[in-house]
């Protein structure tokens, strides 16, 4: 039986799901929700999701949500299939653990809303708050300086591998690098470099694939 | 060498500290200053480039973001004190779903609620009473779901104490208490029997009666 993962390819956080699924060689099959008609709010999905959000998973009998949870339980339970994701040590664990971490509070805190008011917003027809984007570019720039510093000593944000720190990371990321927020990063040298690397995955790549965003 | 946190009367630390007591592991503490802006000074932001408490140095090795550091006294503590992780993978899993809710979806709005209650005029802003009208009914909504998870499950990952339960310490302390808003837990029966029931533990009531900020 193979996992289900209610979401969809295009959102952020089903994304963080799906790219955990491909660097670790996990099958899965996506059960499509519809945001746009609020699918996610109605009581079939709340059973699954009961603060009304994507992604959840149903693997057999287990259930999950949260994006981040449903990573790392995935990443634990195929740890000796694909790429390891949780560091080689329970200190460097704890170091993956803590970069992930300063994704949710530094770093989604200000992507999230920037991507609402240039990407959601003009789609669905509503106004930007151009002057709230300016505000969170201000603060992101001072976040990403600290980013350029650890990354000045460390190929990715928990040493010299690819771990759950930098795929948490990149749902935002793809999604900030199509605004012009993507002028910030690569005037960072060793951001700009490692999103370069990043962007590079066969994982990375197979998503945008599915996704519909590159050729 | 004596593992040290940095900051602990502040409410982030705590939960690193009830961790550390509940595990038995000894450990010192490392007051800052917030209000002198040490936390801003270079030595500490050696320690966490954030500029945020906690810091947790253990011998040669740093971590910081509190929930990172609880993970990884709970993994490496595994074989004493209560198991706060789960015993199988599944259980873990629950458990990181409900420590990510407590992050991602609790922790927002109750942080708006303790800035703009209890720390504006000390820290020089304007109260803004709309942002706190907002954020109780987003932490209603949040809570209205706990109370039909908690009507079914004993503790938020299951029949056991786990850190998903000790994370919500010490913000939800500050709800019931200074920010004056504890009928919010009261009036949820099931919250409310939870609260009382992880707020009794002797490690929390040990950590408030040492590490309570001064009056």
């Amino acid at each position: 039986m193979v996992v289900k993962l209610y979401g969809l390819v295009t959102a952020a956080c089903p994304q963080r799901v799906l790219l955990c699924f491909l660097e670790k060689e996990i099958e899965f099959e996506i059960v499509h929700v519809d945001l746009d008609t609020l699918e996610q709010k109605k009581p079939e999905h709340l059973l699954r999701q009961p603060f009304g959000q994507v992604p959840a998973i149903e693997d057999g009998d287990f259930k999950l949500f949260e994006s981040r949870a449903i990573a790392r339980y995935y990443a634990t339970k195929y740890s000796n299939q694909g790429t390891n994701l949780l560091g080689k040590s329970l200190e460097h664990r704890a170091i993956v653990d803590q970069w992930a971490d300063v994704e949710t509070h530094y770093f989604n805190v200000l992507a999230f809303p920037i991507v609402l008011n240039l990407v959601i917003k003009p789609r669905l027809g509503e106004e930007c708050d151009a002057v709230l984007v300016e505000e969170l570019k201000a603060k992101l720039g001072v976040v990403l300086d600290i980013y350029e510093n650890r990354l000045a000593s460390n190929r990715f944000l928990a040493g010299d591998e690819f771990t759950m720190a930098d795929l948490t990371h990149m749902p935002a990321m793809g999604y900030l690098m199509r605004t012009d927020v993507n002028q910030m990063v690569k005037a960072r040298v060793n951001m700009n470099r490692w999103w370069e690397e990043l962007t590079a995955r066969p994982a990375w790549k197979k998503l945008m694939k599915m996704a519909g965003f590159e050729a | 060498m004596v593992l040290k946190v940095y900051g602990p009367h502040f409410a982030s630390p705590k939960r690193a500290l009830v961790t550390l007591i509940e595990k038995g592991v000894p450990f010192e503490t490392v007051p800052v200053d917030l209000m002198k802006g040490e936390h801003k000074q270079p030595a500490y932001l050696a320690l966490q480039p954030f500029g945020t408490v906690p810091a947790v140095v253990d011998g040669d090795y740093k971590i910081f973001e509190s929930r990172a550091v609880m993970r990884y006294v709970a993994e490496k503590y595994r074989s004493q004190g209560p198991d706060l992780l789960g015993i199988t993978v599944e259980d873990r899993g629950q458990v990181e779903q409900w420590l990510d809710v407590e992050a991602t979806t609790f922790h927002p709005p109750l942080l708006n609620l303790t800035l703009h209650i209890m720390f504006a005029s000390v820290m020089g802003f304007p109260s803004d009473e709309k942002l706190i009208k907002e954020s109780e009914e987003k932490l209603s909504a949040v809570l209205d779901v706990y109370e039909a998870h908690l009507a079914k499950s004993k503790y938020l990952a299951g029949d056991f104490v786990s850190l998903a339960d000790l994370a919500h310490l010490p913000f939800t302390d500050y709800l019931v208490g200074p920010i004056g808003k504890a009928y919010m837990i009261k009036d949820r029966k099931h919250v409310s029997a939870w609260w009382d029931d992880i707020s009794s533990r002797p490690a929390w009531k040990e950590t408030l009666e040492k590490y309570s900020f001064p009056a």
